[in-house]
């Protein structure tokens, strides 16, 4: 069942301009529950824009999104209460930590959903515990390392129990063993909570590896959706979306050549590396 | 809400505004704001609304886009008003209770309405139609004179360029920083005076300490490539006045003469 569905909007920044561009010129797509999905496309292709919309942060000029197969612009729907359900995490930490301790930060956000302190705080530290970093609980997250502070803001938006996670470059800054280290986290809590998760990348290696969705904008418009080896195959919308193929999707275009057709639909890792070890 | 401020941005379109020579913009400014304060009378008041609609046919921004920058003042019109409409002694119009309505405090009010907001138009006029870079040139060139008294004029314009073109950054950074705590359920708008002050903290702190780095990023930056006013600094595009800089100049100086020449006109139906 779908889970949020996004319908013909259309949305433009300069709106007292005639000729200025739509950032989201008819975009439409669903995901499903505990769909893990990514959005791709270069810079300036309306990725942000449009997750800002996700959680009605910017209302469409025209068309509709529906959670849970309700509107979210009808008069009486609880905005707050989607901003809960559907927690975005930033691309800039930064914007979000305002506290004097990473343990009060992360509280935010369950004390606004209604949580009492204690167990506000109770709740937050377990997802500090979760994250690994609950050392850090009485640091000030100003003086925290980028990383650190990706964790903190990811935190402080966990810890309000979103069904939807939606993520704007989460990756960007992080070392790689944390970056692998934070994909396995969201594949866990993908897997394990079915939790639905969006996230905009542009690291399409991992996308392959972790991704079961794939979304691609090209000026403000969906050039193509579906799984990833489907979309990140096809070399016409790669070249359009101007996006360079994954590593393992050059591999198979590497090996087609040499007349060595291999299964497609197994291009993650270890998939492609049995593939490869049983390749003679 | 947030991106409705334009003071301070600049609108990107062809014009014979947006080519004006900055210092003739910069005089055009400062003579509208004079105008605006030496107008006494119904005439004047007339002159400058005429200048001003002419200004904003030429410049050729969307009439709505300037418009939106007033939205910002709103409530320092309706406080201004509403004290000058009732605070101002004179002869009663209407009262009611211990209030009453004058009809000085009517005359007086229309006329800070008038001139806040043709203030406003008329400054964000120029910084539409002026990139913060050409807004310095002019400054600086146009107060060179001032080094004279050794007063640093380049570095005191190079300020105050930072300083505009830091807000449409700052607006846009407070924009995406109330996004991220809209998205954790802070409510700015919500709740008593107390209340919606107390929410701020969640937007302020964030917004001090961006711009703190910023500024320390901006300061590094300009060290490194080695930036300097010490010597006189030569400009990659020299300001110079063309024809429609001295026709302008001409057109100004027949407006404050005119402007001028309204307080002396006599009306017998004295509203202003």
């Amino acid at each position: 069942m779908s889970i949020l569905e996004v319908k013909n909007i259309k949305y433009k920044y300069d709106k007292y301009n005639e000729s200025s561009k739509y950032a989201l010129n008819d975009v439409s797509f669903s995901i499903d529950e505990s769909e893990f999905t990514a959005l791709i496309g270069e810079s300036g292709s309306g990725k942000s824009t449009l997750i800002s919309h996700l959680n009605g942060l910017y209302r469409a000029d025209s068309g509709d999104i529906l959670f849970k197969g309700k509107s979210i612009y009808d008069k009486d729907f609880n905005l707050t209460n989607l901003r809960f359900k559907c927690g975005i995490v930033f691309q800039y930490p930064e914007y979000q930590l305002f506290s004097e301790t990473v343990l009060e930060d992360v509280a935010f956000g369950a004390i606004k959903k209604g949580l009492s302190k204690d167990e506000a705080y109770k709740k937050s530290l377990e997802v500090l515990k979760m994250l690994g970093i609950d050392h850090l609980k009485d640091e000030t997250p100003f003086n925290l390392s980028g990383g650190e502070k990706r964790k903190v803001a990811f935190a402080g938006v966990f810890v309000m129990d979103p069904d939807i996670l939606i993520f704007d470059e989460p990756d960007a800054g992080l070392d790689p063993v944390s970056k692998d280290q934070f994909y396995k986290l969201l594949k866990m809590l993908n897997q394990k909570y079915k939790t639905t998760i969006i996230y905009i990348t542009h690291n399409l290696d991992d996308v392959i590896e972790y991704a079961n969705k794939v979304i691609v904008l090209k000026e403000g418009t969906v050039l193509k959706e579906g799984k990833p080896y489907e979309v990140l195959t096809d070399k016409e919308i790669m070249s359009k979306a101007n996006l360079d193929m994954p590593y393992a999707v050059e591999i198979y275009y590497e090996l087609l050549k040499l007349g060595r057709k291999i299964d497609i639909s197994k291009l993650k890792f270890d998939e492609l590396k049995e593939t490869l070890i049983g390749l003679k | 809400m947030i991106r409705d401020i334009t003071l301070g941005q600049y609108y990107k379109t062809e014009s014979v505004i947006h080519t004006l020579d900055p210092r003739v913009k910069l005089m055009a400014t400062l003579v509208f704001l004079i105008s605006l304060f030496i107008s006494t009378n119904i005439f004047a008041y007339i002159l400058a609304t005429v200048f001003l609609l002419a200004v904003i046919y030429l410049c050729n921004v969307p009439f709505l886009f300037i418009i939106r920058g007033l939205k910002s003042l709103l409530v320092l019109l309706f406080i201004s008003i509403i004290f000058n409409v009732f605070l101002t002694p004179g002869e009663t119009i209407f009262s009611f209770g211990p209030l009453s309505i004058t009809k000085e405090g009517l005359i007086i009010a229309t006329k800070m309405a008038i001139r806040l907001v043709y203030l406003v138009i008329g400054s964000s006029i120029l910084t539409l139609t002026t990139t913060p870079s050409k807004l310095t040139d002019g400054l600086e060139k146009g107060l060179s004179f001032l080094n004279v008294f050794k007063i640093p004029v380049a570095e005191i314009a190079l300020m105050m360029s930072i300083a505009l073109r830091f807000i449409p950054i700052l607006i846009e950074e407070v924009d995406k920083i109330m996004k991220a705590q809209m998205s954790r359920g802070a409510d700015f708008e919500k709740g008593s005076i107390i209340e919606k002050a107390k929410s701020l903290i969640p937007l302020l702190v964030p917004l001090f300490v961006s711009s703190f780095r910023r500024a320390n990023d901006l300061a590094y930056a300009m060290e490194s490539r080695c930036y300097s006013n010490a010597n006189n600094r030569t400009k990659l595009k020299p300001l110079k006045y063309k024809r429609i800089d001295y026709i302008t100049y001409l057109i100004l100086l027949l407006f404050i003469i005119l402007i001028f020449i309204t307080r002396y006109i006599k009306i017998d139906i004295r509203v202003f």
